[in-house]
């Protein structure tokens, strides 16, 4: 290496150093934004105490209304700017809900219930979401088995979600009025995209499939086997939204001004034509797909009768052991 | 000019079978679309400013941990080599740290820094400064003694023949090793956004895209833009090696 050569590139590096250092900074401090952060003070401002809300979701479609009024802007009439964070599943989402990373999550009633019943910290129900309704969620089979009614289904491998998810819960209780020794089943985990390629390829027998899988399963070829939304588990709350405790007794304005914009987006989320444009872009659902799926039935009130059932179910199959007054986990509307 | 086009056959070649592969029905095409679909995809995406903002959050979360992990593991690879007792008494606890996986970090990561963009920069900063201390640890190690010596007998202190000689021998070391960590750490955001969720970024819209509706056409597309970006960052970063490192012998044992 001759010297003439040496000074430039130590100069240059140097310089290249000091200008990576410099841009790191700046994108330190300018990209938070860009970077997907909360932006802002996290503080509160006259109409209520925490004005930057995360809300933890999935990507499915019984988020749409909280999509609806983050677009529309309704959080912003409150005071409220909200976040929304897409967890791996609503269990996830309620570990990162106690840990107190999100506010409010969304998650479907069986996590909220485990946790309340183990002691992991006392919870709220902030709002309900959506409740079951005739082919949403429905369990499905391949036309190459020979399975075709509930009591086909005694010991056959049938795709759950998860273990100790709603989807077990809703396989055991329609399996059990229909009078099929649950037991015998073996439920196995699928994610529920993989869910209509195991059928088709023999892998279960049945799979409790929900939209927009079960669209495509059907596209597929598969054939339902029985509706889990009817007799027992007609119009059974599925999923809803909650908070710690320590969250709703600190913020009791925000939580309330979450609670009415949540009421004015699923009024208006009835109108189906509202929510269908929103479908392909937080839940990527292609637009034809979008068009034709059943969607469950958006609810914002939390209604204690109608929420109890869901912990007698899971008491009476085993999730849980002890009794969960649901009426004193929901957080009433103020008036 | 040869070069290029060899690399648009090869790349010609390896879409046609891509092609065939997803038409012969082994596997049905919703589950591994044909590249005319994904590419039709990723160009409906390109236009679609959501998808922009999340490759743009992955980008910045990329350069900014890229950027930390230069700014830790240079000095500390600099200290490290040069000076013995250190490096004897940190060796073991380094080789500990180092072989554990950046992923499994990520429920420590999301107690310890919260859930967001820090989780993901925390993470490929600790993924990516491995390789760059260990290029420069050993590019100290191989620096010719004459060289010190000279520098030495001209009467240089400790300092001056850190900078004056150690650095720039180092550099092309470094800079290799700046180009293996540039990889890791666009590997950890991508699979941090994957695996943890988050509002934002490329690992997220693929985690959206298969958990919310199994859309393979629109998680392929962000996958093979993660691998353009990976392969335009590492271009870019030869072309500074060969650019500001012309006189470097080593970029040939190195590279």
């Amino acid at each position: 290496m001759s010297p003439v050569h040496r000074a430039l590139p130590r100069r240059s590096l140097l310089k290249l150093a000091g200008g990576a250092v410099t841009a790191g900074a700046l994108l330190g401090t300018s990209g938070c934004g860009l970077l997907g952060g909360s932006q802002g003070d996290s503080g509160g401002n006259d109409l209520v105490e925490k004005q930057n809300l995360r809300v933890g979701a999935l990507p499915i479609n019984d988020l749409a209304p909280l999509h609806l009024a983050v677009k529309n802007g309704y959080f912003q009439e409150v005071g409220l700017n909200v976040e929304i964070v897409n967890a791996n599943d609503g269990s996830a989402a309620l570990a990162s809900t106690i840990g107190g990373d999100y506010d409010i999550t969304y998650s479907s009633y069986v996590p909220f219930f485990t946790a309340q019943a183990s002691g992991t910290a006392p919870l709220r129900i902030v709002a309900d979401c959506a409740s079951a309704t005739p082919n949403s969620t429905v369990i499905m089979t391949s036309p190459k088995t020979s399975i075709r009614k509930p009591q086909d289904l005694t010991d056959k491998k049938i795709a759950i979600s998860g273990p100790g998810t709603i989807t077990e819960l809703l396989v055991k209780a329609t399996l059990d009025a229909h009078g099929v020794d649950f037991s015998k089943a073996e439920l196995t985990p699928v994610p529920f995209m993989n869910m209509p390629a195991a059928l088709d390829q023999g892998r279960v027998d049945a799979a409790i499939v929900t939209e927009p899988f079960l669209t495509m399963a059907a596209r597929n070829g598969a054939i339902p086997v029985v509706d889990t939304a009817t007799g027992p588990l007609e119009d059974l709350p599925l999923t809803g939204y909650g908070a710690t405790a320590k969250f709703v007794d600190e913020h009791p304005k925000t939580v309330a001004a979450f609670q009415k914009v949540m009421d004015r987006a699923v009024a208006e989320a009835q109108d189906r034509s509202k929510i269908e444009p929103l479908l392909p872009e937080f839940a990527k659902i292609d637009k034809e797909t979008a068009a034709i799926i059943t969607l469950l039935k958006f609810n914002s009130h939390a209604d204690a009768t109608r929420l109890q059932r869901v912990p007698r179910l899971m008491k009476q199959f085993g999730f849980i052991n002890t009794d969960i007054n649901v009426e004193e986990m929901i957080v009433t509307p103020k008036a | 000019m040869t070069k290029t086009l060899r690399g648009l056959l090869g790349l010609l070649g390896f879409l046609l079978v891509w092609e065939a592969f997803s038409w012969s029905g082994t596997v049905p095409q919703q589950y591994f679309p044909p590249p005319s679909t994904v590419l039709m995809r990723l160009a409906e995406l390109l236009g679609d400013r959501n998808f922009l903002l999340d490759v743009i959050a992955s980008v910045l979360a990329w350069a900014i941990s890229l950027g930390i992990a230069i700014a830790i593991a240079v000095p500390a690879g600099l200290l490290l080599g040069s000076i013995r007792s250190i490096r004897v008494a940190t060796r073991s606890i380094i080789e500990f740290l180092r072989p554990i996986p950046s992923v499994a970090l990520i429920p420590l990561a999301i107690v310890l820094v919260g859930a967001g963009p820090e989780t993901k920069i925390t993470l490929a900063v600790y993924a990516a400064v491995w390789p760059i201390l260990f290029n420069t640890i050993y590019a100290l190690d191989e620096i010719d003694p004459v060289m010190v010596d000279t520098a030495r007998s001209f009467g240089l202190g400790r300092g001056r023949v850190m900078f004056t000689v150690a650095l720039p021998n180092a550099a092309p070391f470094v800079l290799t090793g700046i180009r293996m960590s540039a990889a890791v750490a666009l590997i950890l955001v991508v699979s941090t956004e994957f695996l943890a969720g988050g509002s934002s970024g490329l690992g997220n819209f693929v985690l959206d895209a298969s958990s919310g509706a199994g859309r393979m056409d629109l998680v392929m597309a962000g996958t093979l833009v993660a691998g353009i970006i990976g392969y335009l960052i590492n271009e870019a970063l030869e072309l500074l090696h060969k650019r500001g490192l012309r006189w470097s012998t080593v970029d040939r044992e190195a590279a």
